[in-house]
Formats: structure tokens, C-alpha cells, sequence
């Protein structure tokens, strides 16, 4: 069995007493350890022999400047939700389905359609041989447009 | 097996010759049925247009359990150039006149002289013992007994209807002139519909109203007129074939007709006695008329409405408005309607789409 964080964590000093103790018993018998440790070693002198970089003073500023970028693209105006919500809502609303109410603006009244009836009726041989029962279902107040309303007896 | 030509031909001879007699036989059957149909019916709507007379009728109809109409009605009838019906209301109803020539009819106020005048269908007296009398044969039951009316010998005619679910008819038919002197209309329920009966009755001389004419200075408004439609016409106004209402058993198409009001395509179908009124227009949204009853189906919305002993059904069908009036119960019409099929309620999208090309239209 060979060590490995145990290594980095013993070259820190951050091991307990104990713990190193036990790290530098392995190292004395085991010759592969040992050369980790050495390359260890070695990384960390040649990362202490270069020279330190500054970062660009408005590296910063503008590392922040993009990541509010990328924040505001991100963000759905509310508006713009409140929208396509209303859109969402009227499409639905349009989808309902609502029997018509009988009004008397639907072009013609129940009393014309029994008025025509009856003045079909009239022309059937078997209608009226009487001549006069076909005018009883067809009151003449529709039929004269002059007659005030008032007249109209419905 | 092959044949020889010869025979091909005698087979082919022979089965022209017993088509030729069986259609033959047909026809004399339908003739004779005619020709058997009650002689008082045939008498009565021959004496229309043959017998002159004079007389008051009265005509009363009931049109709901509370609202009644009747009317006092003098009549003078001199076939074919006069007849003129002088309705004088009982109730709050006003005066009128009716007066009808070859071809045209006026209706007016008396007191007032404004009316109308109409270019309206002809009778169709000239077919009832080729078509209509058929029909009433096999959708009526009839029964004839001797009766008596003003003094006159007379024929009771009662036609009961094979199918209930419209009205009965009791008819008075004088023996001597063959002129309808009572007519009753009697609901399946059993309830009196309609009643027109004459309180006098004379029989006059041919031509006695030959010098009558129109009143003068009368202000009459033309109605617009009614005429028969060809199946292209009614296609062309319908935008496509007009729906293909499942009438009541027993009723037959006679007619297709435009109008300048309303539904413009009118659709008329006879059981011999009574007749059916089938409108249709147009329209992805029903428009039912005012006092409609909504009923709700299984298939859709339809309106009904009942006046007396006739019914109003309304419906939406393949973008058009079907209505039907006449004289059968609710639930005849009602059944009508859901055979035929109706649409569902219109999506309020479908309402909206509407009264923007109303908009357009009106624009």
C-alpha cells in the first residue's frame, strides 16, 4: 500500500504528530513513496522559481460587469410574463364554449318563423280549405310595417 | 353457360315487358289510391276553387294555455278572381283585409288604408290528388260519419294520425257543395288547437263578385317575394349543400325556396295534411329567436319554442342555422334535431371571428 494525500498533507505540516510519525515509518521502508515525495517536492520549488503575474487592474470590474450581463439576459422582464400570461388566459377564455342567448336581435323573432310557417301553410291543398284559419296563426301586426308597436298585442 | 344471342335478346325483351307492366301496375295502384281516397276530402279541396259562396266564419286558436286569438270573419269567395276576408278581431287585435286575386294578394287596414301586397306561392290544389293525397293516406287514419251543420247535410271527416306526435284533424265537409264548413285541429294530448267553423253559410251564383275590385287610395308596401330555389341556387346561397334535416316518419319534401328576410333558404315538406318548415342559413353561430328554451344535448345546444299546437327548433349544423316550425310535439323535433345533428356550442373565438366579419360586412 502506497501514500498519497498523505503526502501532500505531510510535506504542509498539517498532519498530527502521530500521523507523521506513522507517514515517516512508511517512507523509510517504502522507495516509491519516497520518490513521490521527492517530485513533490521538486513541483513545489519550480512553482516557488516563477515570477508573479499581476492581474490587470480592471479585471475585476469588468469580470463583474459580465456576470451582471449575463444576470439581466437571463431575467424575464415582468411585463413581459404579465403578457404572455394574459395571452395564455385569452386564448383559453376563446376556447369556451357558450350557448348563444335567444335575443330579439337575432335578426328575426320566434313569431316571424311561425308567421312564415303558417303562410306556407297556407298554400297546401289540405291547410286551409277554409281560406280564413291560415291568418288566425299569422297575425297581420308583423306584416304591417306601418302599424305603430304599440298596437302589437305581444 | 354461354347462351345463345337469341335468347339474350328474348330475356332482355322479356324483362322490358315485365318492368313496362309492373311499373304499369304501379302507377294504377297509386292512381286508385288517389282515385279511392275519400270523395268528401277530394270533394272539399276541389269546391276551393269551384264554388262560389258567401259567409261568417269565426277562428279561434289557442296558442299557449292563457293567449287565445279570435277572430270574426267575413268572407266572399268567387273563385278564381276574388276572394276577399274581412277579419274583424275580438280582443285588442286591429282590423284587416285580405284580398286575393290570380296571383297576388293584398293585406291592409281598413281604417288606415296601408298594407302590403304580395307576390306569394301559388296553391298547390293542382297536386293534392298526385302527391299530397297519397301521403295522407298512409300517415292518416280516416273516418267519415254523416253530420250536420247550418241546416246542411254534411260529412264529419276525422284524420287521426298514424305516428302521435302531431295534431288530429275533425273536418265538416258539406255534401252538397263539398265546401269545408268546421275544421278542428286537436293536439296529441288531446287538447283543441285550433277551430274554424262557419256561423252562416250561402252558396252563391258563379261570377256573382265579378265587377268587385280593389279599394283605391290605398298605401301598400310590397313584400318581397318568395320563389322557388333550384338545388344550385340553394348551394350557392348556403356556401355548400344545405343540411339534410331527418324530418318526422311521413313527411316529404315539396319544395325549395328563397326569401328576402330572414333565413333565406326555406325548405317545405308536407304528410299529406300538415306542413313542416325547415329554414336554414349561413352561420357558425346559432341564433336562436327570443323566448327560445335551451336545451342541452348530447351532442349540442338546441333551442325550442311552442306556440299553440306547433313547435320551433332551433340548432347549429355545419356552419348553418337550421330552424324548423309545424305541427309536431316538442319531442318529435327535439328527436329531428339529434338525428340530423348538432353542433357544439360555438367557442366564444367562433363568436369573435362572427361579429368581425359582421363588422366587415357592415363596412
Amino acid at each position: 500500500m502506497h501514500l498519497s494525500h498523505e503526502l501532500t498533507a505531510y510535506l504542509d505540516g498539517t498532519l498530527t504528530a502521530e500521523e507523521a510519525s506513522v507517514v515517516a515509518a512508511h517512507l523509510a521502508e517504502c522507495t516509491e513513496c519516497r520518490t513521490t515525495l521527492d517530485d513533490l517536492r521538486a513541483v513545489r520549488s519550480l512553482l516557488h522559481t516563477a515570477p508573479p503575474i499581476r492581474p490587470h487592474p480592471a479585471a475585476l470590474s469588468r469580470t463583474l460587469a459580465r456576470i451582471a450581463m449575463v444576470e439581466t439576459r437571463q431575467t424575464v422582464p415582468q411585463w413581459l410574463i404579465a403578457v404572455a400570461t394574459m395571452a395564455v388566459g385569452i386564448a383559453l377564455l376563446l376556447q369556451l364554449r357558450v350557448p348563444t342567448a335567444p335575443r330579439q336581435s337575432n335578426r328575426v323573432s320566434a313569431l316571424w318563423y311561425f308567421q312564415q310557417q303558417a303562410e306556407f301553410a297556407a298554400v297546401h291543398p289540405m291547410a286551409d280549405v277554409t281560406l280564413t284559419s291560415y291568418l288566425s296563426s299569422a297575425l297581420p301586426y308583423e306584416t304591417f310595417p306601418e302599424w305603430p308597436a304599440a298596437q302589437k298585442t305581444r | 353457360m354461354a347462351g345463345r344471342p337469341e335468347d339474350s335478346i328474348s330475356s332482355v325483351l322479356l324483362l322490358g315487358l315485365a318492368a313496362t307492366l309492373g311499373l304499369t301496375f304501379a302507377l294504377d295502384v297509386r292512381r286508385l289510391d288517389a282515385a279511392t281516397g275519400p270523395a268528401p276530402l277530394v270533394q272539399s279541396v276541389r269546391a276551393r276553387s269551384t264554388v262560389a259562396y258567401q259567409g261568417e266564419q269565426i277562428v279561434v286558436t289557442w296558442e299557449g294555455t292563457t293567449h287565445t286569438v279570435a277572430s270574426l270573419v267575413q268572407v266572399e269567395h268567387d273563385p278564381p278572381d276574388w276572394t276577399q276576408l274581412d277579419y274583424l278581431a275580438l280582443g285588442p287585435s286591429r282590423r284587416f283585409t285580405v284580398i286575393r286575386r290570380p296571383g297576388s294578394e293584398i293585406r291592409f287596414d281598413p281604417q288606415r288604408r296601408t298594407g302590403i301586397t304580395t307576390t306569394g306561392l301559388n296553391s298547390e290544389e293542382d297536386i293534392f290528388e298526385s302527391a299530397h293525397l297519397p301521403w295522407l293516406l298512409e300517415n292518416y287514419g280516416i273516418t267519415m260519419v254523416p253530420d250536420e251543420l247550418l241546416g246542411r247535410r254534411a260529412t264529419r271527416i276525422v284524420l287521426v294520425p298514424e305516428i302521435a306526435d302531431r295534431p288530429s284533424r275533425t273536418l265538416v265537409v258539406d255534401d252538397v257543395t263539398g265546401v269545408l264548413l268546421r275544421s278542428e285541429r286537436v293536439g296529441p294530448k288531446g287538447s283543441l288547437g285550433e277551430v274554424t267553423t262557419f256561423l252562416r253559410f250561402e252558396v252563391k251564383p258563379a261570377g256573382w263578385r265579378k265587377t268587385a275590385s280593389v279599394p283605391t287610395g290605398l298605401r301598400l308596401t310590397p313584400q318581397l317575394a318568395v320563389r322557388a330555389a333550384t338545388a344550385e341556387e340553394v348551394a350557392r346561397v348556403l356556401g355548400g349543400p344545405p343540411v339534410q334535416v331527418a324530418v318526422p316518419e311521413g313527411f316529404h319534401k315539396t319544395g325549395d325556396y328563397l326569401t328576402g328576410e330572414g333565413p333565406p333558404v326555406v325548405q317545405i315538406y308536407s304528410d299529406g295534411l300538415t306542413t313542416l318548415v325547415v329554414y336554414q342559413r349561413r352561420d357558425s353561430v346559432a341564433r336562436p329567436p327570443e323566448g327560445s328554451e335551451l336545451v342541452a344535448t348530447s351532442s349540442g345546444p338546441i333551442w325550442v319554442q311552442r306556440l299553440g299546437l306547433r313547435t320551433l327548433v332551433h340548432w347549429s349544423l355545419a356552419g348553418k342555422n337550421v330552424t324548423v316550425v309545424g305541427y309536431a310535439t316538442r319531442t318529435s323535433l327535439q328527436a329531428a334535431a339529434e338525428r340530423t345533428g348538432i353542433t357544439a356550442a360555438p367557442r366564444l373565438w367562433d363568436r369573435l371571428v362572427t361579429w368581425l366579419r359582421e363588422v366587415m360586412d357592415w363596412f
